[in-house]
């Protein structure tokens, strides 16, 4: 194929390798410790011996445990990014039905250039994590200001009196306390409308009226009503 | 005051009736006003979210036969959270035999959530949709038949204020049915079937709780193997499976509200009451209205109430009319001087207790639970503690807190129980600290405005000073030095209402029955004791051995000691007795000032006390009282001799 020459489409080996490492990665991020059932998760997705592959290519190492080398990390992470970047444009900005995300970021993920990967972390207003609430490891354009680029996803503490939006996501840090919100209806798809923000934030969800200080609304992500938003959606 | 009683029911919660039903729903959608409906008891009803914070039975009519009937504080989910959810998770996961989920019409989605959580525990389930005349105004309309079509059990509308549909209630609950379970994702209904494989047929509903992780309450008396399996399930999912259920519900919630639900053009709700609902959340002008709210306050209870009632009942009825008529009866009547003296002797029966107890305390309690009631029925109180939100963060506490320091003002001893509807324990044990400190009840605060109004500006000006810094400060240091943080501040705002004449009569009254039968019993005894203390020579010896205390360090007239002493048994009762002193002219100006900081800052009275340590544990209490009695005595006698200092005589 010609083409890879232009655009990095991967071959099925590289994707392999990226897909293994992205995995490694991520089962790490959620605690798993045990070598041998990393190791076969990992090969049952993929195919056996992929993590003998990646050892030989100085990606993983093999030591009490099953670890990344810093390259193999890298990699790892910065595939877990792109996939989780791209679940959160799918379901969004594209508002892809549910059972397509998953199998589209996962293609998606490998063809991502670095250039890419940013224009959607910058328009999606560096979201902190996926559908699924796994975190995003964060790219060099989030620490970079928000203010400029007018991203569509805001947390709800950017919001003004009057504005409305449907929410996206939540991630407060604090458990109870999201649970309380969503069942209080607060739950992503809920069309709200900010009806002020000091001293605490009062939202309107339908005819119920709701508040909530400051810190709670920095975890709520809202996407604005704009009329870029609204073309995207139809 | 108190909002609950057992009957048909034995100490240990064992019922001769054979059907028990159990009202369950969101904060504030009407399920005490529905008790109060079906069972012909009174329990408090109020526009906020948070007025029931125990369980109270009672019996009624249900598919043509007598029913316990058990009123449930509001829950958002069944994973509780504070204490006051706690309570009704553990009631609706103890196999009651029917679950009727009250609703409110007008957020039909995130009550549905909850309709099919209840279902998933396999309890017969009827839903009732209240206040269907607000969500009718607001051109809402339920399907109800194709609403309980999908759920599978039977949906009646109600508003429960006028009993409209308790009728068709009462019927619905002989047709209660288990609901259609949820449909939860593969891979957890997968691990709910393992759970289910585990649990004891009759208690397999608890399965979803289980797995959502709630470890502590629910499923008491199972093997703790089910709940290590729970554990172990639990670690396999990638996210919490507690958040996954929870999104399953909401969206079928979602679907099945978008399908039953039709919008019509509302004739609308009151537009002036939507509009004044919206400024007193604003800052301006809901500071300024709040402070009007306050002022407001003041001037029924501060002066209508403690000052032109009191003098009306004391100077004219009891002391021109009741006392001497009474004790010309007693001399008549009764022959023997010392029974005459317990009855109308300076510690008399009715010269004292009573004469205190309707005379200067009843019209203050009046007019204060008539205020504090219009607060609560009108949806004010959450709307302030959105306004004191901030304020209650410097003090590490949130704006929820708003309730019991409130309520506190009426009776501290229903606040402390009113802590419960607070998240973090950091914040329960900070109020029932500053409600044993400085937040004075209703009676004694009526009694301090009354000294107040009495003596000049400045020494109440010193009063409001040292209190509101004794709340701040001790708020603030309180806060640094109890680990945790409190949580976030999240309150659902009810609409405003016009309070209901009858709703608020029935609290009232409920609310001043309490007083006259438990307090007024209680003064009657607490003037006999002094009564005989005095006989005995002891209630001298008493006064003698305070002497340095009182006289010496706050530099009050020795007769003082017997007003702290009555109000450990009743707070209002010591502050009636400084009162009565400072009309006989026996006090200074500085000694009203000492007098007045001393008997707030004091211990609460014992009633108070005794929940405290029932609902914090002895050990907080005993800190609590200790705390509070060192700082009282540390700041009155430091403002006594600050005010020598400066010259007060």
């Amino acid at each position: 194929m010609d083409l890879s020459k232009k655009y990095p489409i991967p071959s099925r080996e590289e994707e392999d390798v990226e897909q293994a490492l992205g995995q490694l990665w991520a089962m790490l991020e959620q605690g798993e410790v045990q070598p041998d059932a990393i190791r076969a998760a990992v090969e049952s997705s993929i195919r056996p011996g992929i993590i003998e592959e990646l050892i030989q290519k100085g990606l993983a190492r093999q030591g009490q445990s099953l670890e990344l080398t810093p390259l193999g990390n890298s990699v790892g992470q910065s595939l877990a990014r792109r996939h989780r970047l791209a679940e959160r444009l799918l379901k969004d900005v594209l508002t892809v039905a549910e059972e397509q995300i998953d199998p589209n970021a996962c293609r998606m993920e490998h063809i991502l250039t670095a250039d890419v990967e940013q224009a959607i972390c910058i328009m999606l207003g560096h979201p902190k994590a996926c559908p699924h609430g796994l975190t995003i490891p964060p790219g060099p354009c989030c620490q970079a200001a928000l203010e400029k680029t007018g991203p569509i996803v805001l947390p709800l503490r950017a919001f003004k009196p009057g504005e409305s939006g449907r929410v996206a996501y939540l991630s407060p840090q604090h458990r109870p306390a999201l649970h309380r919100l969503l069942a209080l209806g607060l739950v992503p798809g809920a069309l709200i409308r900010v009806e002020q923000v000091f001293p605490a934030f009062v939202i309107a969800i339908g005819p119920a009226l709701l508040a909530l200080e400051e810190s709670l609304a920095e975890h709520i992500f809202v996407r604005r009503k704009t009329r870029v938003a609204g073309l995207l959606q139809r | 005051m108190p909002d609950r009683q057992d009957s048909a029911c034995d100490q240990d919660g064992k019922c001769l009736l054979r059907r028990s039903i159990i009202l369950v729903g969101q904060p504030n959608v009407g399920k005490s006003a529905l008790f109060n409906a079906l069972t012909g008891r009174y329990v408090a009803v109020s526009n906020y979210p948070g007025t029931t914070v125990d369980f109270a039975r009672g019996v009624g009519q249900a598919a043509g036969e007598a029913a316990e009937i058990v009123d449930s504080p509001g829950i958002g989910s069944l994973c509780a959270l504070s204490d006051e959810e706690k309570v009704t998770q553990a009631l609706v996961t103890g196999a009651p035999d029917v679950i009727v989920q009250v609703a409110d019409a007008k957020n039909l989605g995130r009550h549905l959530a909850l309709t099919l959580e209840l279902s998933d525990l396999g309890t017969p389930l009827v839903l009732c949709l209240n206040m269907s005349d607000e969500a009718l105004a607001r051109g809402m309309s339920v399907d109800r038949q194709r609403l309980s079509q999908l759920l599978g059990i039977p949906v009646v509308e109600t508003v429960a204020i006028t009993r409209e549909g308790i009728e068709e209630l009462r019927n619905a609950i002989g047709q209660a049915k288990p609901g259609i379970k949820t449909d939860y994702p593969p891979e957890i209904a997968r691990a709910l079937s393992q759970l289910k494989t585990l649990l004891p047929e009759p208690r397999q509903g608890l399965a979803p709780l289980l797995l959502a992780g709630s470890d502590d309450a629910p499923g008491s008396g199972l093997d703790p193997e089910i709940h290590d399996a729970a554990r172990t399930l639990r670690r396999r999912f990638v996210r919490p499976p507690a958040r996954v259920m929870m999104e399953s519900r909401q969206e079928q919630a979602a679907r099945l509200a978008a399908e039953v639900l039709s919008q019509g053009p509302g004739h609308g709700s009151n537009p002036w009451l939507e509009r004044i609902g919206i400024w007193t959340l604003r800052p301006w002008p809901g500071y300024l209205l709040a402070c009007l709210a306050l002022y407001g306050l003041y001037s029924f209870v501060g002066v209508f109430g403690a000052q032109i009632a009191v003098e009306f009942m004391e100077e004219w009825v009891f002391a021109s009319y009741v006392n001497p008529a009474v004790t010309q009866a007693v001399r008549w009547l009764i022959p023997f001087p010392i029974a005459q003296e317990l009855l109308v002797g300076p510690y008399g029966l009715f010269t004292m207790a009573l004469t205190y107890a309707f005379a200067l305390i009843l019209p203050i309690v009046s007019t204060f639970f008539l205020a504090l009631g219009l607060l609560e029925d009108s949806g004010y109180l959450p709307r302030l503690s959105v306004l004191l939100d901030r304020l209650f963060r410097l003090i590490g506490l949130n704006g929820k807190a708003v309730f019991p320091m409130i309520l506190g003002l009426g009776c501290g001893t229903m606040a402390i129980l009113t802590a419960r509807i607070l998240d973090t324990r950091k914040e329960r044990l900070m109020v029932s600290f500053l409600l044993a400190l400085a937040v004075p009840c209703s009676a004694q605060l009526g009694v301090i405005l009354a000294m107040a109004a009495a003596a000049s500006a400045w020494t109440a000006m010193v009063w409001l000073s040292v209190i509101i810094a004794s709340l701040l400060a001790t708020g603030a240091l309180g806060s640094r030095l109890i680990p945790g943080s409190p949580a976030p501040f999240v309150l659902e705002i009810p609409p405003l209402r016009l309070p209901r004449p009858g709703n608020l009569g029935r609290k009232v009254w409920a609310r001043l029955k309490w007083y006259l039968g438990e307090v007024v019993p209680l003064f009657v005894y607490a003037t006999a004791i002094l009564f005989v203390l005095d006989k005995l020579g002891w209630l001298e010896q008493v006064n003698r051995a305070m002497r340095p205390l009182v006289t010496g360090w706050l530099g009050l007239p020795e007769q003082s000691a017997q007003a702290f002493l009555l109000g450990f048994l009743r707070r209002d009762y010591g502050a009636a007795g400084f009162f009565q002193m400072q009309r006989q002219g026996l006090l200074s100006e500085r000694q009203i000032a000492v007098a007045m900081v001393a008997i707030t800052l004091f211990l609460p009275c014992v009633a108070q006390w005794l929940m405290t340590l029932k609902e914090r544990g002895w050990k907080s209490a005993l800190t609590i009282g200790g705390l509070v009695t060192a700082y009282a005595l540390a700041v009155s006698s430091l403002l006594n001799a600050a005010l020598l200092w400066l010259g007060w005589s």
